[in-house]
């Protein structure tokens, strides 16, 4: 959870992450930080993700939660 | 009245044709006149092009271009051509930090070395006729634009004007004239794929002085230009149809 909130952090060019908002809710946020997301789920934990099904969920735990409990 | 350009008489070859760009490429072809072979990986999309194709005697040849046993089987089955349009090619969005050789062999396997190494079997092979049009598809991106995380995209469509600008020279002895045509954004499949939501394309629409995208037929219109008589002394040249994205 760590690593990936860490990735996290770096993509939406923060130190510290709030794991209660949603991706929307960071001022950083556009296309370049959703391709980005996408990329890196790509490269480091083998999963395909769409730019709807990003924004769907309600916060960033929410997203880790799911990532991770699907990592192969 | 001599129609410069009627496709009558001539047989072209159009890979990509199971979709988008492709697909009305060929159809539009047809109504002008052409023999076409069309190929594409998908059967069954492809057999619905072929079941749109206007005329008779068109061929459809299902294979996948980036392996060396398929392209073989399709040169040996392909009659003499009087152009080929180098449509099948592969798009994904990725932001530079995340590129890999894996993702960039990829890409430019599909969008650069098939159609280049292609051509250069058919030519071997005389496969084309003297006085023949090869076209390329590119994109604005790569030769003119960026966009992000079109990097490895972007490559391959500069590279194939590259090589385009290149083969038209090593290539006029024989008449031979090669092109390519940069479409902007085209209204098919592939850009509503996922990575870029429906909200964000109608808002990307706005930036076009023609606020739209264009349809398939209109990037057809310019390849059959190019595989036509009209554009007997063009070569060389690159097409940019994008609504006048590039203007501003």
């Amino acid at each position: 959870m760590e690593e990936l909130l860490e990735k996290l952090a770096e993509i939406l060019e923060v130190d510290e992450l709030d794991g209660v908002k949603k991706f929307v809710d960071f001022e950083e946020w556009d296309s370049l930080s959703s391709l980005s997301v996408i990329a890196m789920l790509d490269a480091d934990y083998k999963m395909s993700m769409s730019n709807k099904e990003l924004l769907a969920y309600p916060s960033i735990n929410a997203f880790c939660e799911d990532v991770l409990s699907r990592k192969k | 009245m001599n129609n410069p350009f009627s496709l009558v008489g001539k047989t072209i070859l159009v890979t990509g044709a199971s979709s988008g760009i492709g697909k009305a490429i060929a159809i539009e072809c047809s109504k002008l006149g052409a023999c076409l072979v069309i190929t594409g990986r998908d059967e069954r999309r492809l057999h619905a092009t072929w079941e749109l194709l206007e005329g008779k005697g068109h061929v459809e040849v299902a294979g996948d271009l980036t392996m060396e046993e398929e392209v073989e089987e399709l040169l040996n089955l392909l009659p003499e051509l009087d152009g080929i349009v180098h449509v099948a090619g592969v798009g994904q969005s990725i932001p530079f930090p995340y590129i890999s050789k894996e993702k960039l062999d990829s890409m430019f396997s599909v969008n650069f070395f098939a159609p280049v190494l292609l051509s250069q079997k058919m030519i071997k092979k005389r496969k084309l006729r003297k006085g023949a049009s090869i076209v390329f598809i590119s994109s604005i991106d790569g030769p003119v634009t960026a966009h992000i995380g079109n990097a490895i995209y972007s490559s391959t469509k500069a590279a194939l004007t590259g090589m385009a600008k290149n083969m038209a020279v090593d290539l006029a002895s024989k008449r031979i004239r090669v092109n390519c045509v940069l479409p902007g954004m085209v209204e098919t499949p592939l850009i509503h794929q996922g990575s870029i939501s429906e909200e964000q394309l109608d808002q990307d629409k706005l930036s076009y002085p023609l606020k739209r995208y264009a349809r398939p037929e209109e990037v057809a219109y310019a390849v059959i230009y190019f595989l036509s008589d009209a554009s007997s002394f063009t070569t060389g040249a690159n097409l940019v149809v994008d609504g006048g994205f590039t203007l501003l």
